[in-house]
């Protein structure tokens, strides 16, 4: 009965359904740092409160994800088929992580013109022989490199911190403060994003992905509690 | 005054009964603009080409530095503007592995016009599912003339002596006709048929100047510009500063 | 429309918006008829409280798509003297909107004799734009100093307004917003709430594309107000061709320079309208 017509076109899901937000992440002197929140969203409901949305894909790569959970799942285990046939070649080497982010990319790209995207904007870093690696990659294939990146709304709202503080030279407590700042102004001024994050590192001893952490916000400020009762808010 | 509301609220869909427009239909575009603009100009003995830097969808700006260009062999470069920089991207894969394949095949590098020759085949074999990228390839011919090809999105070819593409095409393209083709300067004498006749330094003035207009007025083009000069010495790779807004 | 009921139209100088041709025009746009755009302040305006007043901000940049349309235009509107308001949205609407606020609190503050408040004009902004169902397109940031102390609001093109310490709008706001966010604190001097409000729009100047240019501030104080007209100016233009593009004279050549008049000069006949001789 709901089987599809033969002449009835394929369908595919062109609209996320179970969604996480923004995914930011930032090179230092000495690493690369990645974080996110850790809820996942159906439409304006908060279906799952303890999600992960960094996972590790090699030893010294990690990626964040933005965008619809099932894909991102699709993409782990996409990667995890590639960590396994390179572990079952044996010759030592591994994947950089620049390599991992082409290929990924390539994932993305083929789906996209399948028109069947993997619904995900992807953070992905890596640290390697004293270098660090940061790049994106989307639902469109797009990729590029830069020293900080956002997904989602962090775009709007985490890039212009990070183009104000951001330095080559900066530490890693440094970057942290920095993602926690960030985080948080998320937090306040996006409806599906939530307070409890998550941070991730990778530096010359591998990849570190924190336990999450609750942020606290700032809510009391005068006019906030007083409201419009004192001056009025105007009548009709 | 009634006639007056009814009017309100037929321009603002309130009220009225609106047809039965059956499901909505949910429509997902592969195509997403990062926008941006490439220029090429070529005189008696080098090419230059030139793109932006800036990366950006809708009203934000995703990245500062993610360039335009990119040297296929020491004498021809690829300028993408206007784009889908996922689409780009694969152009640009697919046309390196080609030319390694080519290099393995036949012992030697492409001249720009086979590259040219080859980026129009790649664009064309996406006739029904064009790459969205405005491209440009720029270099020395096998005389060491330069030279300049245009295509449009499904792989048209022209050689040409001056070419802009991409998101301020219609700001610099005129200005390039009158200042180079001299297109409008009557008494003015016309360029040569493969080259303009300008020097490069003069050349790569106009093409700073070109890109300081446009960045003026078109809100996609801005933050730096690759400015690669092509001669018989190879590619000289520039980077030159525009506005930050 | 006959010819005797436009100028009865004329003559009652009623004023408002003329729906006249919205019927015929509704259906040419059915029939494919491309519609004039108007020019959209894609916009960064912000405005902030701080202990002795308030703090308005906005860029210069207004935009047709993705051309930018001015790159030096006033955002922050003049009210009364103690009421500014900067304006987002429909270049037009926001505007005509302050104009006509602005004449109409003029005329309240005759009629009483006392210093205009804020609530009056917010009151006046919100009723207009409730009515036109947000087609007048004018998102407003409405602050000053009156009886009541600093006050602040934000207001919506569709009539909804809110009381804040601190306010964004426009295509930039939420790049102001994070500075904001990060920054405000309650009881700020004017010269800490000057330099973070001009922040704030330097955010939205150089992270939003509808954005750019110039950041003008205006300071409203109980002693009076300060408009900062290119407070700061961050952009100006950073090369220029060597010695500029020259023509020389002939450039164009000239075909012909005798002057013959094609008509002869128009005659009034009558009193009441003109013809034309053949």
């Amino acid at each position: 009965m709901f089987a599809q017509p033969a002449d009835d076109p394929r369908k595919n899901t062109l609209r996320p359904m179970v969604t996480g937000t923004s995914a930011i992440g930032i090179k230092y002197k000495g690493g690369v740092m990645v974080a996110t929140d850790t809820i996942a969203c159906y439409g304006n409901w908060i279906r799952y409160k303890d999600v992960q949305r960094i996972h590790a894909v090699s030893k010294d790569t990690l990626i964040a994800m933005n965008g619809e959970m099932s894909d991102y799942q699709k993409v782990l285990q996409i990667l995890e088929q590639k960590r396994l046939a390179e572990y079952c070649v044996d010759d030592g080497s591994t994947q950089t992580s620049a390599e991992l982010h082409s290929y990924l990319t390539r994932v993305m790209y083929q789906k996209r013109c399948k028109f069947d995207p993997l619904w995900n904007m992807l953070l992905v870093g890596g640290f390697r022989n004293g270098e660090a690696y940061l790049g994106y990659t989307d639902l469109y294939g797009t990729h590029f490199e830069d020293n900080f990146l956002a997904t989602g709304l962090g775009m709007y709202m985490a890039l212009p911190l990070m183009r104000n503080q951001w330095t080559p030279e900066m530490s890693e407590a440094d970057a942290r403060a920095l993602l926690q700042m960030a985080l948080k102004i998320c937090y306040y001024r996006d409806t599906r994003a939530s307070n409890k994050v998550q941070i991730a590192r990778v530096d010359a001893s591998g990849v570190h992905i924190d336990e999450p952490i609750t942020l606290q916000g700032e809510w009391n400020h005068a006019r906030f509690v007083e409201g419009g009762a004192k001056s009025g808010d105007g009548g009709w | 005054m009634e006639t007056m509301s009814r009017d309100v609220a037929a321009m603002s869909g309130y009220g009225a009964s609106s047809a039965a427009a059956g499901p909505t239909m949910h429509q997902w575009s592969p195509y997403v603009m990062n926008s941006g603009t490439v220029m090429a100009i070529c005189g008696k003995d080098f090419a230059v080409i030139a793109g932006d830097t800036r990366m950006s969808v809708g009203y934000q700006i995703q990245s500062r530095n993610v360039g335009k260009l990119l040297k296929v062999t020491d004498k021809a470069v690829l300028g993408t503007g206007g784009h889908c920089q996922a689409d780009t991207l694969n152009l640009q894969k697919l046309l390196r592995a080609r030319m390694v394949q080519y290099e393995h095949q036949n012992g030697k590098t492409p001249k720009t016009s086979a590259v040219a020759q080859l980026v129009s085949q790649m664009l064309y074999g996406r006739r029904f599912f064009p790459l969205l990228t405005k491209n440009i390839v720029a270099g020395l011919d096998e005389d060491g003339v330069g030279c300049v090809y245009t295509f449009d999105v499904v792989g048209c070819l022209e050689r040409v002596r001056v070419a802009c593409d991409g998101s301020a095409e219609e700001l610099i393209q005129p200005v390039l006709d009158n200042l180079l083709e001299r297109q409008h300067q009557q008494d003015k004498p016309k360029p040569p048929p493969l080259h303009v006749d300008l020097s490069r330094e003069d050349v790569v003035n106009i093409v700073k100047d070109a890109f300081t207009s446009a960045g003026e007025r078109d809100i996609t083009t801005g933050d730096h510009v690759d400015i690669w000069v092509i001669d018989a010495s190879g590619v000289h790779q520039e980077k030159f500063d525009l506005k930050y807004d | 429309m006959s010819t005797a009921s436009i100028a009865q139209a004329l003559n009652e100088q009623r004023g408002g918006f003329d729906f006249e041709l919205a019927k015929r025009n509704a259906a040419l746009e059915g029939a494919g008829m491309k519609v004039p755009r108007a020019t959209k302040t894609g916009t960064t305006i912000v405005g902030m409280v701080y202990k002795d007043g308030v703090v308005l901000g906005a860029d210069t940049r207004s935009t047709q798509g993705p051309t930018v349309a001015d790159k030096n235009c006033q955002k922050i509107h003049y009210i009364a003297d103690n009421i500014w308001c900067c304006g987002a949205g429909t270049a037009a609407d926001t505007e005509f909107t302050t104009a006509l606020i602005s004449s109409k609190v003029e005329l309240h503050r005759m009629a009483t004799g006392k210093q205009p408040r804020l609530v009056t004009a917010l009151t006046m902004l919100k009723r207009l734009l409730f009515r036109y169902q947000g087609h007048v397109g004018a998102a407003l940031i409405l602050g000053g100093v009156d009886c009541n102390g600093p006050a602040l609001y934000q207001v919506y093109p569709h009539g909804s307004t809110d009381y804040l310490p601190y306010v964004t709008m426009g295509s930039g706001s939420v790049n102001a917003m994070a500075i904001f966010e990060s920054e405000y604190k309650d009881g700020l001097t004017q010269e800490e709430a000057m330099k973070l409000v001009h922040k704030a729009v330097l955010s939205g100047i150089f992270n939003d594309l509808g954005s750019g240019s110039n950041v003008d501030l205006c300071v409203i104080t109980r002693e009076g107000h300060t408009l900062h007209r290119g407070y700061d100016q961050p952009n100006p233009r950073r090369f220029r061709y060597p010695g500029g593009f020259t023509y020389t004279n002939g450039t164009t050549p000239t075909l012909s320079s005798s002057f013959t008049p094609s008509r002869t000069p128009a005659a009034v006949v009558g009193g009441a309208g003109m013809e034309v001789d053949a």
